[in-house]
């Protein structure tokens, strides 16, 4: 199918949400304008990680044993990215109104969410006992500001599909799509955003060190 | 109405498709770090992989593709002004026409920098007196009996106070000589203004030969 053709379906279909005179609706032009404004929020925490690394003059450092820790992150990107397919099947199936694996899909989204803030309160934990706190040095301050910024978006994403899983219980669903696919959109963002991080605080620091 | 249910059926194949390949890619990715090649070329490998995984999840599941092209603009309206600050930042932090201070690209280099010569630091000792009170085997004229001998400080200076690392127990012992005082020394008789009688460069110099020591 085409694009032309997708884009018109997509147009047709809903039809019944209020659109701004673009043709699209409003909510959506709303969260892409709102993820246009964070791009430069994590824009800013990731260049201040990014000017203040190697600048520590106490320890730990990220390539300290016990801090950056590349197996355990890449599992915990794998999560995130799982759940980036499970929000798009989410999407998918509201589409189509179909309600059992809809509530399936955003409730397994929810899960894997959770299951990454699993990963990060772990891999926190592991770098307070090695010693580094958010005073400790730059690393930490500007480790831990990031990573817990997007840790927070990721428990707001789950807080808001969990509210639709249960609100799917006991109101209508049948005109919430456009609903869904915004939070959709905001879920997508959290991972591409850890897309970013992954490699440019976690990999990147590793590049000639000969083993992660 | 089936046309629809047709279109998104036909969607989820393409979405298994592509977390298959971002699986791929990050695996990819972490292979990378443990390639013998250049670190140039890794940089670029990981830049150019990420950016592929963020534009494959913009496109397809974000739907930008296929979304009017107003969102393109106005998401990636942000993200290159985001981007652009973010190199612009990075590239001129440390851009000092001047050269009055020092760029470092590593803590390693940083530590480099700021450790003290501990050749010249046996010249110090001297010219500041701590010779009348010190003894230290094999520096000549550094016989002293008042305060405890140094021979052998860098070995014991980790372990004198549980917790506290050796450079950070003989800077102490300088700084503030009588919050720990060896047994069968007197509080009190070692000067706690040393410290300010020396440059910053003459203290670390210091610092770095008591630790050799």
């Amino acid at each position: 199918m085409s694009s032309a053709a997708l884009a018109a379906d997509h147009h047709d279909e809903h039809h019944h949400e209020e659109h701004s005179y673009t043709g699209v609706p409003s909510k959506k032009i709303l969260m892409w304008a709102f993820l246009a404004s964070d791009c430069m929020f994590f824009g800013t925490l990731i260049s201040t990680y990014i000017i203040y690394n190697g600048k520590s003059l106490v320890g730990p450092y990220p390539t300290d044993p016990g801090i950056l820790n590349i197996p355990i992150t890449t599992a915990s990107s794998f999560v995130l990215l799982m759940s980036s397919l499970l929000m798009a099947l989410t999407v998918a199936a509201i589409n189509r109104q179909d309600i059992f694996k809809f509530r399936l899909w955003i409730f397994l989204t929810s899960v894997f969410g959770l299951i990454f803030l699993g990963f990060q309160s772990f891999e926190f934990t592991e770098f307070y006992h090695a010693g580094l706190r958010i005073q400790t040095n730059l690393f930490g301050s500007t480790f831990f500001t990031m990573t817990g910024t997007h840790g927070l978006h990721v428990f707001l994403g789950v807080l808001w599909l969990i509210a639709w899983f249960i609100y799917s219980f006991f109101g209508n669903m049948k005109d919430k799509a456009t609903d869904i696919e915004v939070a959709g959109l905001y879920w997508h963002f959290v991972d591409i955003v850890w897309i970013v991080i992954f490699t440019v605080i976690y990999l990147a620091e590793f590049v000639g060190t000969g083993a992660a | 109405m089936s046309d629809h249910t047709q279109e998104h059926h036909d969607h989820v194949p393409t979405y298994i498709k592509l977390a298959v390949l971002l699986s791929v890619v990050t695996a990819i990715e972490v292979a990378i770090l443990y390639l013998p090649i250049p670190s140039a070329l890794m940089y670029f490998g990981l830049y150019g992989l990420a950016a592929l995984k963020f534009g494959y999840v913009v496109a397809m599941f974000m739907h930008l593709k296929y979304d009017n092209k107003i969102l393109t603009g106005i998401f990636f309206g942000g993200f290159t002004i985001a981007l652009a600050t973010m190199m612009a930042m990075v590239a001129l932090i440390n851009y000092q026409p001047t050269k009055t201070s020092h760029y470092v690209k590593t803590s390693v280099e940083l530590a480099k920098l700021n450790a003290g010569n501990p050749e010249n630091g046996s010249a110090v000792f001297m010219s500041k007196g701590c010779a009348a009170c010190h003894a230290i085997e094999g520096l000549d004229g550094a016989v002293g009996a008042v305060g405890p001998a140094l021979t052998g400080l860098g070995q014991r200076a980790g372990e004198r106070i549980p917790g506290k690392e050796a450079v950070a127990y003989i800077r102490e012992s300088i700084e503030k000589p009588n919050e720990f005082v060896v047994d069968g020394f007197a509080a009190g008789l070692m000067p706690a203004n040393l410290k300010a009688s020396m440059s910053a460069d003459e203290y670390k110099d210091l610092i770095a030969y008591l630790e050799t020591l």
